[in-house]
């Protein structure tokens, strides 16, 4: 994703969702990640990884379990693995910033 | 956990009650290491800090290596979640998570419970497919049905167009629509196949047999690149399949076994009796344990993808891309195999092949007694109404009733019409020369096509039946079988079809038993002849009086066998019934009842060889001896009851 408000590439965030397959759960993980990047805002880039699809990029990052959303910050990456629907405890958890307080959550 | 400075011991925040019965550091150590679900503590970063040996089990791992992995901090909206576990190797495992807020040497951390729940998850999955696939099925059904109607107007016009049509590229014209017509009726009946809703025609069957005259077919079909092997199990036990359908499903698999094979490669096609367990029966949904006949197709191609294997059977799911596959082929499998009350599966191992395993319940003993198929009519004629027979069309969809009726009247026969049940029952009781009723299974009005005919034989015993039907519900297709007596001719149909049911029906001989006709004023004294009668294997009528057993007599013509006839009628003497009798059938066998030794009874009918005079009182034995003796016996070879029931079963019915 491009960064439309002109920040800095060291601002942006990347979360990156590890799921299985096409499961309900692995939807409604697609569907919280999206809920996170509208929360978060412009500097938000995602990325899915289907571990079934590229185990080895999971075995890499040693994930052991899916849904595990990561946000790899250099200073203090940080996992979350399960329910993600709750973005302000997700975001609060990953110590990043929501835009503004997140509605409809 | 009852002590957040403890820091061998996880514990949620607030004051939890002390551990009931105390408990030193070992036994909790114990209680930790020996508990069934997975404990696991991780840190504000998501580090794993202590897992217990049911953790490591879960996670296929050694408690050692999970120790210091950044598995992440678990989060739960609810009570609990639901995680996926990718264990070294790449199996997978559905586990529950529970989580509290803890304490782990002074830090915050969280304490999680985790179970695994794969086997339930595995449950619900079946159960949600078949939940899914019955409701892709009854959409398809509707679908299908409607469609039905529709082809059945729009092929049989078509059809009337080229009868009438002298123009040759016209002509053309018409056979190209007809032929589009018929794929999309080819289309809906694979629709119905997968939806279970397909009239099938069970016959004891032996799968060996059908499986080697199938050899042929299946070389034409797969090409020379393929080899086909096959396997026959010895003593296969027969079962009760559709023949056609089951020759169809092992073509599918075949076809499909040839698509996943394009540089050529082998398909096994073996038989073999199998016993299904309980055990496997309460793994897989809808299966029932038991005896079944196993078909196994395989092949060495590339095989399927677990999530393909999922969706396989629903209709209009391919995995050929270029529009070889239709998407219907394994539908079709599935429909059949689970309407014949069977079970069918498929392993595949992307790279390895794929073997597909269809399980037809064994047929019982009585099911197995050989059945005749009906032969083959000739194509090249389509017989027409020989003296202009008389057929009754019921049909609600006034587009389809008035094409029916049109394709009848060409044939020659003389065709009433009905909309719904009523009027078909006014029409029946007012017009005796009825031989044919066709009717629509669905009908307005509570009463279905089943329905009026169980009426309309009651009304007119012998009339013939045939039931049209875009798709037979539960009630006409019971478990996959037709009903006794009920002859189905799917929608939709065509010209040549409707013509050559119609004429085979008619044509065919009931072997029925022999029908008598019973007239006697004494309503106690009909009862105990004709249950004796029935007894003896007879089918009996019976009249009051003169007028009616005059009007039978007309009406069953020459299929009435005998006549016992009580002297005394209130309306008209009964040997006036006899003259009356012999006007129409000269050599009736007749049994004369009389309540007086009348010599000159004896002498009038004494040049009468079919006529007995029998004095009362009677009993019922010197009855069937004279009915005997005057040439009357149950027809050999006949194996159907009687067309008509006891007087007492029929009195229960309220007819």
């Amino acid at each position: 994703m491009s960064n439309p408000e002109g920040d800095s590439p060291a601002s942006e965030i990347l979360l990156r969702l590890y799921i299985a397959g096409s499961s309900a759960t692995s939807r409604r993980a697609e569907s919280s990640l999206l809920d996170l990047q509208r929360a978060v805002g412009p500097k938000c880039r995602v990325e899915i990884v289907d571990v079934l699809a590229s185990p080895e990029l999971a075995e890499r990052a040693g994930v052991l379990a899916t849904p595990t959303l990561s946000y790899d910050n250099p200073d203090r990456p940080r996992r979350v693995i399960g329910d993600l629907s709750d973005a302000k405890r997700v975001l609060e958890f990953l110590g990043i910033e929501a835009k503004e307080k997140p509605h409809d959550l | 956990m009852n002590s957040n400075s403890d820091p061998s011991s996880a514990a949620a925040d607030g004051a939890p009650p002390p551990l009931a019965g105390g408990g030193d550091q070992a036994e909790i150590r114990f209680l930790v290491e020996k508990n069934a679900d997975g404990i696991i503590v991780v840190d504000e970063d998501g580090i794993v800090l202590l897992a217990n040996p049911a953790t490591a089990q879960i996670f296929g791992r050694p408690p050692a290596s999970l120790i210091g992995s950044p598995v992440g901090i678990p989060l739960v909206a609810g009570e609990t979640t639901e995680i996926v576990i990718h264990r070294p190797g790449g199996d997978q495992v559905n586990a529950e998570i529970r989580v509290v807020d803890a304490n782990w040497g002074g830090r915050p951390a969280r304490l999680a419970s985790l179970r695994d729940i794969s086997a339930r998850k595995a449950v619900e999955e079946r159960l949600r497919h078949a939940a899914k696939m019955e409701a892709v099925g009854r959409l398809t059904a509707g679908i299908a049905h409607d469609f039905n109607n529709l082809l059945t107007v729009v092929l049989g016009n078509l059809e009337h167009a080229r009868r009438l049509n002298q123009d040759a590229t016209l002509q053309t014209l018409l056979g190209n629509a007809t032929r589009g017509a018929a794929r999309a009726a080819e289309l809906t009946e694979r629709l119905l196949s997968f939806a279970r809703r397909k009239p099938l025609e069970p016959k004891a069957l032996d799968v060996n047999a059908l499986v080697s005259t199938m050899s042929d077919l299946l070389r034409r079909t797969l090409g020379e690149r393929v080899t086909i092997r096959v396997g026959l199990g010895a003593d296969v036990w027969q079962v009760e399949a559709d023949p056609a359908e089951l020759e169809a499903a092992i073509v599918n698999l075949a076809v499909n076994a040839r698509d996943a094979m394009p540089a050529g490669g082998e398909v096994t096609i073996e038989t073999a009796n199998v016993e299904l367990d309980a055990a496997y029966a309460s793994r897989e949904a809808e299966v029932r344990p038991g005896p079944y006949v196993l078909i196994s197709v395989a092949d060495t191609g590339i095989g399927m993808s677990r999530e393909a294997l999922g969706q396989v059977f629903e209709p209009f799911f391919t995995t050929k891309a270029d529009g070889r596959g239709t998407g219907l082929g394994l539908s079709q499998v599935y429909g059949f195999v689970k309407q014949s009350g069977g079970h069918v599966k498929l392993y595949s191992e992307p790279g390895i092949g794929t073997t597909a395993k269809i399980y037809l319940p064994k047929a019982d003993a009585q099911g197995a007694a050989a059945q005749q198929s009906a032969p083959p009519t000739s194509d090249s004629q389509i017989p027409v109404s020989r003296s202009g027979e008389t057929i009754l069309v019921v049909e609600d969809d006034e587009d389809v009733r008035k094409y029916a009726a049109s394709c009848l009247r060409q044939l020659n026969y003389a065709v009433l019409e009905a909309a719904d049940v009523p009027s078909a029952i006014r029409i029946l009781e007012s017009n005796s020369e009825i031989r044919l009723l066709f009717s629509d299974f669905g009908l307005p009005g509570g009463m279905d096509g089943r329905d009026l005919a169980n009426r309309a034989r009651q009304i007119r015993d012998g009339v013939k039946v045939l039931i049209t039907t875009a798709y037979p519900g539960g009630a006409l297709v019971r478990e996959g079988r037709l009903d006794r007596g009920v002859e189905l001719l799917a929608k939709p149909f065509t010209f040549a079809s409707l013509a050559r049911r119609v004429r085979d029906l008619l044509d065919r001989q009931e072997p029925s038993s022999p029908r008598v006709l019973v007239v006697d004023d004494e309503a106690l004294l009909r009862m105990v002849l004709i249950d004796s009668l029935v007894e003896e294997g007879f089918v009996a009528e019976e009249a009051a009086n003169f007028e009616e057993a005059a009007c039978k007599t007309r009406g069953f013509g020459d299929r009435l066998a005998a006549a016992i006839i009580d002297i005394g009628l209130p309306d008209r003497p009964g040997d006036e019934l006899v003259s009356e009798i012999r006007a129409l059938r000269p050599d009736l066998p007749i049994i004369l009842a009389t309540g007086y030794a009348d010599e000159d009874l004896r002498r009038r009918f004494a040049a009468d060889a079919q006529v007995e005079i029998l004095a009362k009182p009677f009993d019922p034995r010197s009855l069937v001896a004279k009915l005997r003796a005057l040439g009357v016996r149950k027809a050999a070879g006949s194996s159907d009851p009687p067309l008509s029931t006891p007087r007492s079963a029929r009195q229960e019915e309220g007819a």
